[in-house]
């Protein structure tokens, strides 16, 4: 069993390794497509390109790989997904479904809409007691 | 936070967790699903390799790479986060389905 906890661990870092080249390929890419949009001259856009490949990919990748996955991950989106997240689970509050079903349907008696005013009433004189200073009510 | 709303965070990490296994179990069940995933993502990885590079010899060398890792080595892991970043994330499904745990009665 032990040799088999080892192999899963290998290739799990097998895996990290194979995807960590994939994203150094990629962020090279993305550097040559950079440079070649915005130098004219070629001998120019290739002395960049192999200094900025340097430096960024393997001098520095422990730092730009992190801000690259970051940057990819914003642009596919994901900061509109974390914002959907916390903010949906941030709403969530003690109100139940059915609560939240009630206030949102028509209103279908004048019985239904009498106990809609005297719930709204009801959260209003809270709100008034929690926001003066001693906290009484009138 | 409430009671609820640790609640329905649980309820999406287990919803996105469902949505990003999907597409390998697919992949398992059924072998056309398979083929034409693989054939989708080889296609795209091409076309994004050209978008950046031009048609010229590196794109050709370069892709062959990425399809190696990604689409013959890994192609359960590529589906998965090509369908959940690609297809779910970049039409907003995700925002659907958040917003649809919100309404599960409990």
């Amino acid at each position: 069993m032990l040799w088999l906890t080892l192999l899963n661990i290998l290739l799990f870092w097998e895996i990290i390794s194979d995807f960590m080249l994939v994203l150094k390929i990629f962020a090279i890419i993305t550097i040559i497509s950079f440079v070649l949009n915005h130098v004219e001259s070629k001998p120019l856009a290739a002395i960049l390109i192999v200094a900025i490949s340097w430096f960024v990919v393997f001098e520095w990748w422990q730092f730009f790989g992190g801000i690259y996955l970051l940057y990819t991950l914003i642009t596919l989106g994901i900061s509109g997904m974390l914002v959907d997240f916390f903010f949906i689970s941030g709403m969530a509050g003690d109100r139940t479904p059915q609560q939240v079903a009630d206030d949102n349907s028509p209103v279908s008696s004048s019985l239904d809409l009498a106990q809609r005013k005297e719930r709204l009433e009801a959260a209003r004189r809270i709100h008034a007691m929690k926001k003066r200073p001693g906290g009484m009510m009138r | 936070m409430s009671q609820r709303g640790i609640h329905l965070m649980v309820l999406i990490f287990v919803a996105l967790f469902v949505l990003l296994l999907l597409p390998p179990i697919i992949m398992a069940i059924f072998k056309p699903a398979d083929l034409l995933i693989r054939i989708l993502l080889t296609i795209m990885i091409f076309a994004t390799v050209r978008n950046m590079l031009g048609s010229n010899a590196l794109t050709i060398v370069i892709s062959s790479v990425l399809v190696y890792i990604l689409v013959i080595k890994y192609a359960p892991i590529t589906a998965s986060l090509y369908i959940f970043f690609f297809v779910l994330l970049a039409y907003n499904f995700i925002a659907a389905v958040m917003w649809g745990l919100t309404r599960l009665p409990r």
